[in-house]
């Protein structure tokens, strides 16, 4: 009879593999040029995402049986040389397995409602192998016990998430959209990858405890300086920044709802939208460490709050105005981990994941539902009127604050200007030196 | 057994690549001289992996053998050989009566014998390396093509080369010498402001040259051969360092580029330079991050430069000024660019992710602003490689009268460096390792860690 270690074992296992093996079916069948069928594909998500979700509920069970805090899986070295090493650790606790619950339980659903809503969608299986590498980025994520690790299933996140907003490829709107958000998740991920970094350095491996100490979340405490606290907890808060979608990169959040509704539900209702609140969640000690962290934490989130709400209210398609709902909600769950709390705010996200989801399947249903309430009342629902001073707070909040504008005119555009006029010097001298006219095409539009 | 892998495999397939060349180079058929360079790039291929078994289990060498591999090119032999092959195959009929076989086979042969030249005969080394520069030259003058700006930067690699290392050989100034061989080295691997012959080659010769003039990193195997024995760590940081601002530099153009072959030149010098800097710094560390990134810009620029080359047999070259729409034509070609793209940006999953991991981590132990610069260097390579994909295979549709589906050749060209990314990315130990004890024999045991 296996002892409750090794059973533990096998659930993790069970965990990570259920995704991987989900994206390797699906992926590599369709890089062999055999997508998988239809129903194939609807069924295999739907057993990989049950299968998970069995696993992680039984590694809870046992947690609740033994009465431990946290299940810590160490897999060994992934990658080891003699002044670097990359540890496979998974990490159960009581923030992670609501997460990774969540990821599955989310996935299921929206893999199910997918498998009908997309059905002969001429993407249907990348739909479902870009689902897939979603899946798998989010539960690396959630169970990471190494920063690198969580940096891997981010980064999953963030190219699935990209790819998925220009599905609809056969336009030029969606792949501009899927561009600009590929372009804020990287921007913003540089800032993961130098923590992660910066915490080798000054600790000697990228292990969350090392970080946060042994005690279970939320009860860590911050192992390093006040100074190395507020360093690596900066650069985290601009990377949950850019994937959570907070001020000033809240501006791709609508332009992602190009995607098809399944996933524009799972990703920026539920899951990928909180993925900066849990990193956030997960390096809680930082927070207590260095209260000049927190207190930027409590004011990028409340400023993102307001400027989310406003920017709903404004908006005329259903899913803009979810988006940037949910925007908010994110917001006040990040000022609620700045403030010092850790249950609440992932209560917080539990709550508002489930129901987001639902608002966003039900987004193309709305202008029946709007009808059925008016048969009901007997009459139109009623809008908003008008008061002094609204006109210019309205404009505000349908510039999208001009968060967008003021990224393209003072970051975006100086750097193009800057790289297209070297790139044109760098023409001209070739072209003098090597005594030849500049035979390629100079101008191009931005994308 | 042993004694079959201590037969010396890399010098029957440098023998036998001659020999395929002359035969290749007989006659006006190119289907016929293609066949050739299949079987001879496929033996080839297959002779130095077991170059690389035989020094993998500790076979020893027949002492007949000139060329030897070692820890450093081991396993770069047969990866230099496979990314040969793969151009081989990949090559689409409407190509073939363009493209030099016989050059290619030529190249490989010199290619695979700098490789293992032995590290004792220096000059021998310089002589491969200085004909192995010939070979784009020689395929822009058939192309009709000015060759003006890739000769003067050859040309100055040739002469500082040579220059250096006769001084060395002549026991002369030390540092005056390997002043000399860094700035060959600086021009051979296209560090800003000599980048511009290899986005001359990429645009005036075929693509296949292109990628097999960056691809093997020939600059990178003179830094670790010639450079590092007699350069003082001044020196090197200073490589180290302008090889760092060339990557970033590089990365920031590549981002603008309005068409794909300056777009894959901007990449190699970019890949090229994050890996010389790497080897600069003088850590093991380093140096360890520094040959993985080599590992990578092998597999990454291979697997592009070929997805590329296969686009362009359908659709002609293709400026990055518009919308294409053509996954759904070719959609293998579209994923097999994006897999190849991610590996060289350091994408979790591809090979080179820990590359990217060991060039951040050995950044921020010499300090903070260059671990800044790899980083941002590799967002804004990832932001130019996903932009090339959104604009030639998504935005619009592409319709077309006659089937443009990929041919089974591409596909498995394709599917193999695909493969090859994704399988050293999961299991990525055995491969580090090499890279790591490698860079231990350079810089010595427990310096830098």
């Amino acid at each position: 009879m296996p002892d409750l270690h090794t059973v533990s074992l096998i659930l993790a296992a069970v965990v990570l593999a259920a995704p991987t093996l989900l994206v390797a079916v699906l992926g590599g069948a369709s890089l062999a040029g055999r997508p998988v069928p239809e129903r194939a594909a609807a069924v295999l998500s739907q057993w990989a995402a049950g299968a998970g979700f069995t696993a992680a509920a039984g590694i809870l069970t046992l947690m609740l049986v033994t009465g431990d805090r946290d299940v810590v899986l160490e897999f060994g070295d992934w990658v080891a040389t003699p002044g670097y090493h990359l540890r496979l650790k998974l990490l159960f606790d009581r923030l992670s397995l609501p997460m990774v619950l969540l990821s599955f339980g989310l996935c299921g659903v929206i893999g199910k409602f997918a498998g009908k809503y997309l059905h002969r969608e001429p993407g249907y299986n990348r739909f479902f192998v870009l689902y897939a590498l979603f899946l798998l980025g989010m539960v690396l994520a959630s169970v990471a016990g190494t920063i690198e690790t969580l940096f891997a299933g981010w980064e999953l996140v963030g190219l699935s998430s990209a790819l998925l907003i220009a599905f609809f490829h056969d336009r030029p709107a969606p792949a501009r959209n899927g561009f600009r958000v590929w372009v804020v998740y990287r921007v913003s991920d540089m800032a993961l990858v130098i923590a992660a970094a910066v915490l080798h350095a000054e600790t000697g491996s990228g292990d969350f405890d090392a970080l946060l100490g042994t005690a279970p979340w939320p009860a860590g405490v911050a192992t390093v300086s006040r100074f190395d606290a507020l360093l690596v907890g900066t650069l985290l808060l601009v990377a949950a920044a850019g994937k959570s979608a907070l001020v000033p990169f809240t501006g791709w959040l609508p332009r992602a709802m190009e995607g098809p509704t399944p996933s524009s539900a799972v990703f920026y209702g539920a899951l990928s939208v909180h993925l900066g609140a849990y990193l956030l969640l997960r390096v809680s000690p930082l927070l207590d460490a260095a209260p000049v962290l927190a207190g930027l934490v409590v004011a990028v989130g409340l400023l993102t709050a307001v400027f989310a709400t406003l920017a709903s209210r404004v908006q005329t398609d259903i899913k803009s105005a979810l988006s940037f709902a949910s925007a908010a909600q994110v917001g006040l769950i990040v000022a609620e981990i700045g403030v010092g709390w850790h249950f609440i705010p992932l209560v917080h996200l539990i709550g508002h994941a489930c129901w987001r989801t639902l608002q966003f399947v039900r987004a193309p249903s709305l202008l029946r539902d709007y009808r059925q309430l008016e048969d009901a009342v007997g009459g139109r629902l009623a809008g908003g009127g008008s008061t002094p001073g609204r006109a210019w707070l309205y404009r505000l909040a349908a510039e999208r604050g001009y968060l967008d504008a003021m990224i393209d005119d003072y970051v975006v555009a100086p750097f193009v200007r800057a790289a297209r006029a070297a790139d044109a010097f760098d023409r001209r001298m070739a072209a003098r030196i090597g005594g030849t006219p500049d035979p390629t095409p100079r101008d191009a539009p931005p994308v | 057994m042993t004694h079959l892998l201590a037969i010396p495999w890399l010098d029957l397939a440098v023998g036998t690549l001659a020999v395929g060349a002359l035969a290749a180079g007989w006659g006006s058929d190119p289907a016929r001289a293609f066949r050739v360079a299949l079987t001879v790039s496929g033996l080839a291929f297959g002779l130095t992996s077991l170059a690389w078994a035989g020094y993998a289990l500790d076979a020893g060498l027949a002492d007949a053998a000139v060329l030897r591999v070692d820890e450093l090119t081991a396993p770069l032999v047969p990866l230099g050989a496979l990314v040969y092959l793969l151009t081989v195959v990949a090559t689409a009929r409407s190509k073939m009566y363009r493209f030099s076989f016989a050059r290619l086979l030529v190249g490989e042969a010199l290619t695979l014998a700098a490789f293992g030249c032995p590290v004792e005969n220096p000059a021998y080394l310089v002589g491969l390396l200085v004909a192995g520069a010939a070979v784009p030259l020689v395929e822009l003058r058939e192309r009709k093509q000015p060759p003006r700006l890739v000769a003067l930067h050859l040309g100055l690699f040739a002469l500082l080369l040579i220059g250096g290392q006769a001084l060395v050989e002549a026991g002369g100034d030390r540092t005056l010498a390997a002043a000399l061989i860094a700035a060959a080295v600086l021009v051979r691997v296209g560090v800003v402001p000599f980048h511009g012959w290899v986005a001359d080659v990429a645009e005036r010769a075929s693509f296949g040259t292109a990628v097999l003039t960056v691809a093997p990193g020939l600059g990178l195997l003179a830094a670790v051969r010639l450079l590092l024995p007699v350069a003082p760590p001044e020196l090197l940081y200073v490589v180290a360092g302008l090889a760092l601002v060339s990557a970033l530099a590089a990365a920031a153009l590549a981002t603008v580029q309005t068409d794909v072959r300056r777009l894959f030149a901007c990449l190699a010098v970019s890949y090229s330079g994050l890996a010389l800097a790497g080897i600069g710094s003088g850590t093991a560390d380093g140096v360890t991050a520094g040959y993985a990134m080599w590992v990578t810009l092998t597999i990454s620029l291979g697997g592009v430069g070929l997805t590329l080359r296969s686009v362009e047999a359908r659709y002609g070259r293709l400026p990055l000024t518009q919308y294409r729409g053509l996954y759904d034509p070719t959609p293998a070609l579209a994923v097999g660019f994006l897999v190849c793209a991610l590996a060289g940006v350091g994408f979790p999953g591809t090979v080179g992710f820990v590359a990217g991991e060991l060039l951040a981590d050995a950044a921020v132990d010499l300090a903070l602003p260059l671990a800044l610069a790899a980083v941002a260097a590799a967002a804004l390579n990832s932001i130019a490689v996903l932009r090339a994909y959104f604009l030639l295979f998504t935005g619009t549709t592409h319709p077309s009268a006659v089937p443009l589906h990929t041919t089974p050749r591409e596909r498995y060209a394709v599917l193999a460096l695909a493969g090859l990314v994704l399988a050293t990315g999961l299991v990525p130990q055995p491969w580090v390792a090499t890279r790591a004890r490698a860079a231990e024999a350079v810089v010595g045991p427990g310096a830098g860690h």
